[in-house]
């Protein structure tokens, strides 16, 4: 019984080999063309997807910085052509035939190559190309066996017909088969209207790359295989359609989705916002050192590695934050690359759904207290008073939000992809590339001696009461120095009236009673002269006073930005505890608490209202608008060297008492005082501040 | 001493002829194939032979020949003697695994002792044969259903040690040896449907909710249940597989011309999926020549089996021979698609450690087998049942019944 039952389980394991068996016939005697062909063209292609960045939105949620997707073809050297396969091939075949035949695979990939350059004229240009004659005069048996291999696997031979010329055999090429890569480029140079050979000399260098002996071979074997070269960044509409569906006739050029950067709102808000550019070699050095993996570097086989490392990972074409907001809050906007992992055909064409998808994972957005609508308003505003250089910070006093934000001249993106607008700007001195409002620093001109009347009345220099008479003049003995022509000679004046016609006698009067480092103490108390810790970029600290009191009371020598003269608007406004300055969510900037007695504030704020209300006041002309509104304000003019033209200032807030809003509007190379040049446009400020927030500013 | 050399060396010359012989014919036929084959799909022509893959397969193949051979010599009696020994030690070691499985997580198949890793799993495959044949040798315990779930009980245990690990598809190749066992063994059949219904029933219906994702996906994706991404089910796999032995039509394409493989669109394809480069290089030709090459191994060990006396000897022949058939067809037929994925490698081809070398173990020892026949003392003599191998002299054995 148990050598019936052994012969059973015999039978059983025929039986079930005789099935494969059966199977193996289908597969490799009946069905083999078929896998054949899919063999040869079907491939697995993981493809990986940069990390979408965040966005930055102003205070309501209009997006001032975006990524846009666009379309680039980039190329993969391995698949551009099969050339080196069919050299491979042919030699082995011919050899396997022939031993002594004279040319090896190097020999006859030099062939191909020389037949290469006679027909490059004709890439490109000429539709159909005639098969060309390459190896002559083969002998019978060899010229047979290559036929045949030929007629077999037609694939794995593309573009390679043999002929029988009957003493012989001849082989020639087809160039529209065998270097249909480099047609396939020079045809998009052509559709692009490109200079020939302006996409092809990339490839070249690629494969100068591959052939560097300096390089390690597992470098070059991933420049050769897997790397996908940047060929044409924002492939326009009709030639994505034309490759995307005749892949065939573009063979190793492939279609990628990217990101660019883009501020929707153009160059407003430009250097505020900054730019971003793929990663350079510091940065990827940087990303080097922390253990972060460029993911399309790595030649992964599925995407369990990927997902693992999908956190810390980066791509070679992700936007990295260069300069402005985008550089400070990098590690907020910065994504996490994607990757999927398909099947293509050999028209490269997806088969069936993707086998696995990684999800590329956006950053954070990031949202700014700055109000777009308004910021573009008091753009719009300057550009019609033909206003160039210049800036306005509006605050909100409750809590130190920078609610508006101008900086003239605007600069966007549109300088980092033009190579001579870059350079004829970054030579210019009209300081394209820093924002006026937080990085462009100057002499406040007569708008610090608030500052210099809050240290003049802290130290005891003077009291509320104290009059001074100004003949125009501080030393009659001195007649071309420290003069001041604000208002009529001859009159005796307090503080605050002193404030109000921006009188310098008085001032200078305080500077020499104060000295230098007591306007400093008080100015740095204030907030003068650092950062504003509100976390954005390239925050100019300005120049610190040194000598000279007597300019430095009037506001000459040295230099402030109009952040932080906004910034001393806020502190007076809130009579010395002043919020920090926000304008990213999140980040709050250091607070003031200046050791000032509020009743000095007071003394200082009766100034700059006498300044509005007063007839004789800097900012009282009824043409500039401020008298209806309930308002402070000092203006100051600063005085550019030997030039006609002044940078025009005025800060001050809205209203007097429970104050709403901060502000400090710089007005730069131009023939008007600071008067005449800001308080008109206050004027409108305070208007559209009234209508936009339905606040009351009005007396 | 010289007396005892010689009659060692006579000992080891004699029994050659035979199934033993061509036993070591086909076994090192099909090891050569494997050889050529883990290098074309692991090294490439570039490196020239031998590659690193194929060195460190060819030094794991002379240490699996070695044993082949010291096992082919050992009498028969010492592997029965031995068999519980060797059962409880690799359940001890398969035990071990598991702690360290509880303990640090993860998945945990190997023990590493110096530089080398060794596979309690496998071990486990041949101990398991010998325990059960030992256990089955005198039908006895297949007649009561208490000792017959006993001895299931024993085999089932290493069964679901390496399932925990887990290794399905190593457990798996257990259920077919230990039922093909039973049945030589002598088991009605009316228990053996019985039996096998009972586990249909228990797989279907505990056995889901006990696979992990991945194999539960492989299944899914096999029988075209549901949405499965296909990578992890497998089914990718399957389908390239397909495409290369297809590919490689009556005649393949050429040695180290695979580029299906080559290029990478065939993973493990020195692994599980080697014979599918076998396939695309050596095409029809190659195909069958592998799988008739396994039935030539497989049915001259159940010829050994056929011809033994001794219930023991016949029980692991059978064991071996069917734990080695069907680990084949079920590598080829994952290969070709029938099959769904079980990460289960070709033996005595793919490339890998303690696999070739337990199986060429297992070979030894039916070798041992077919060399030295045991004569089992009949009621009625030797008229009954004489075996076809009468021209050495035949030594009778008393065969102890307990293990």
């Amino acid at each position: 019984m148990q050598r019936v039952r052994i012969l059973f389980i015999a039978t059983l394991l025929i039986l079930l080999t005789a099935g494969i068996g059966s199977r193996l016939v289908v597969l490799q005697g009946l069905e083999w063309r078929e896998h054949a062909l899919r063999a040869s063209s079907m491939h697995r292609s993981i493809r990986y997807f940069p990390a979408p960045r965040g966005r930055i939105l102003d205070s309501r949620g209009i997006v001032l910085a975006c990524d846009i997707p666009v379309v680039r073809a980039s190329f993969l050297l391995s698949e551009l052509e099969p050339v080196r396969w069919v050299a491979r091939r042919l030699a082995k075949k011919v050899h396997g035939v022939n031993s002594k035949f004279p040319w090896d695979e190097a020999a006859l990939w030099n062939s191909l190559q020389g037949a290469r350059s006679s027909l490059r004229h004709q890439f490109g240009i000429v539709e159909e190309m005639a098969n060309h004659p390459w190896l002559r005069k083969l002998d019978q048996k060899t010229g047979q066996e290559v036929a045949r291999a030929v007629r077999l696997r037609p694939e794995d031979y593309p573009g390679v017909v043999v002929t029988d010329e009957g003493h012989d055999y001849t082989i020639y090429i087809d160039p529209n088969l065998l270097f249909a890569g480099e047609i396939g480029i020079r045809r998009m140079e052509r559709e692009l209207e490109l200079e020939r050979g302006t996409l092809w000399d990339k490839v070249e260098q690629a494969y100068a790359l591959v052939q560097d002996p300096e390089r390690d071979i597992q470098e070059r074997e991933w420049i050769f295989r897997h790397q996908r070269h940047p060929l044409q960044d924002a492939v326009p509409a009709h030639l994505v359609v034309k490759i995307s569906t005749d892949p065939e006739n573009w063979p190793g050029i492939h279609l990628e989705e990217v990101r660019n950067r883009e501020h929707p709102g153009g160059s407003f808000l430009g250097q505020l916002l900054g730019h971003t550019g793929l990663p350079s070699q510091a940065v990827l050095d940087r990303w080097k050192q922390r253990d972060e993996p460029v993911i399309d570097r790595l030649v992964l086989r599925d995407l369990r590695v990927f997902e693992v490392l999908q956190e810390f990972s980066h791509h070679s074409a992700d936007q990295v934050g260069r300069s402005g907001l985008e550089s400070v809050l990098e590690q907020r906007l910065r994504g996490q690359p994607g990757a999927e992992v398909r099947i293509l055909d050999h028209l490269r064409r997806s088969v069936g759904d993707p086998l696995h998808v990684a999800r590329a994972r956006a950053g954070d957005d990031v949202k700014l207290s700055v109000d777009f609508a308004l910021s573009r308003w008091c753009q719009d505003l300057l550009v019609s008073r033909d206003i160039d250089f210049g800036a306005v910070v509006i605050l909100e006093v409750d809590d130190g939000s920078a609610i508006g934000w101008t900086s003239l001249p605007a600069q966007g993106m549109e300088v980092y992809r033009d190579r001579a607008l870059y350079d004829e700007r970054s030579q210019s001195k009209s300081g394209w590339f820093h924002d006026r409002v937080s990085a462009w620093a100057i002499d406040p001109g007569s708008t610090f001696k608030t500052v210099v009347a809050l240290a003049a009345l802290q130290a005891g220099v003077v009291t509320a009461d104290e009059k001074i008479l100004c003949n125009g003049i501080l030393d009659p003995s001195q007649t071309n120095r420290n003069r001041c022509n604000n208002h009529p000679h001859g009159i005796e004046l307090n503080l605050s009236a002193a404030l109000a016609r921006s009188c310098n006698v008085f001032f200078y009067t305080m500077g020499q009673r104060l000295g230098v480092e007591g306007i400093v103490a008080c100015g740095e108390q204030l907030g003068l002269w650092r950062n504003s810790g509100c976390g954005i970029a390239s925050e100019s600290a300005g120049i610190r006073p040194v000598t000279n009191p007597t300019g430095t009371a009037i506001g000459r020598g040295f230099t402030t930005t109009p952040l932080q003269m906004a910034r001393i608007a806020l502190t007076i406004a809130c009579r010395g505890q002043g919020p920090g300055i926000r304008i990213i969510d999140g980040i709050i900037g250091e607070s003031t608490a200046p050791d000032i007695d509020q009743k000095h504030f007071e003394t200082v704020i009766d100034g700059m209202v006498s300044a509005v209300r007063d007839r004789g006041g800097t900012a009282f002309k009824p043409s500039y608008g401020l008298t209806t509104y309930d308002v402070a304000v000092k203006t100051g003019t600063a005085k550019r060297g030997q030039s006609p033209l002044n940078d025009a200032w005025l800060i001050g807030f809205a209203p007097v008492v429970q104050p709403k809003v901060a502000f400090a509007i710089s007005v730069q190379q131009v023939a008007l005082g600071g008067g005449e040049a800001c308080a008109p446009i206050l004027s409108e400020i305070l208007n559209r501040l009234e209508q936009q927030r339905g606040w009351d500013l009005s007396r | 001493m010289i007396s005892l050399i010689q009659s060692w060396l006579r000992d080891w010359k004699e029994g050659w002829i035979g199934p033993a012989l061509l036993l070591l014919l086909t076994t090192g036929l099909l090891l050569v194939i494997g050889t050529i084959f883990v290098h074309s799909a692991a090294d490439g022509p570039e490196g020239g032979f031998p590659g690193p893959y194929s060195s460190s397969h060819m030094k794991k193949i002379l240490v699996g020949l070695a044993g082949m051979l010291a096992f082919s010599c050992i009498p028969s009696k010492q592997f029965e003697k031995y068999s519980a020994a060797f059962f409880w030690g690799t359940i001890g070691l398969l035990g071990l695994l598991l702690l360290w499985k509880w303990a640090q997580g993860g998945v945990v198949r190997w023990i590493r002792i110096g530089g080398f890793g060794l596979q309690p799993s496998e071990l486990a495959k041949i101990s398991t044969i010998l325990l059960v044949a030992q256990l089955l040798r005198n039908g006895e315990r297949l007649r009561q259903w208490k000792s017959l779930l006993k001895v299931l009980a024993m085999a089932a245990l290493p069964f679901l040690m390496i399932a925990a690990q887990p290794d399905l598809g190593t457990a798996l190749i257990l259920a077919p040896t230990i039922a093909a066992m039973f049945w030589v063994g002598g088991i009605s059949t009316r228990k053996f449907i019985a039996l096998g219904v009972t586990a249909l029933l228990l797989v279907s219906s505990c056995g889901w909710p006990l696979l992990t994702n991945y194999q539960q996906d492989r299944i899914k994706s096999y029988l075209g249940i549901g949405e499965v991404a296909l990578e992890s089910a497998g089914g990718y796999q399957v389908a390239q597989s397909i495409i290369a032995i297809g590919s490689g039509g009556p005649t393949g394409r050429g040695l180290h011309l695979g580029s299906h493989h080559d290029l990478g669109y065939l993973p493990e394809d020195h692994n599980d999926f080697i014979f599918s480069v076998i396939g695309e290089e050596w095409g029809l030709v190659g195909t069958i020549s592998v799988l008739l090459g396994f039935l030539v191994l497989v049915l001259t060990m159940l010829g050994v089996a056929w011809n033994c006396r001794d219930p023991f000897g016949r029980l692991v022949a059978v064991g071996v021979a069917t734990q080695i058939g069907m680990q084949a067809i079920i590598n080829q037929a994952v290969t070709v698609g029938l099959l769904p994925v079980t990460g289960m490698p070709l033996p005595l081809i793919s490339f890998g450690g303690t696999s070739i070398v337990v199986t060429l173990m297992g070979i030894g020892v039916v070798i041992s087998f077919a060399r030295k026949p045991v004569e089992v003392i009949h009621p009625d003599g030797l008229q009954r049942g004489t075996s076809s191998v009468q021209h050495r002299p035949i030594r009778a054995q008393t065969h102890p019944d307990q293990p």
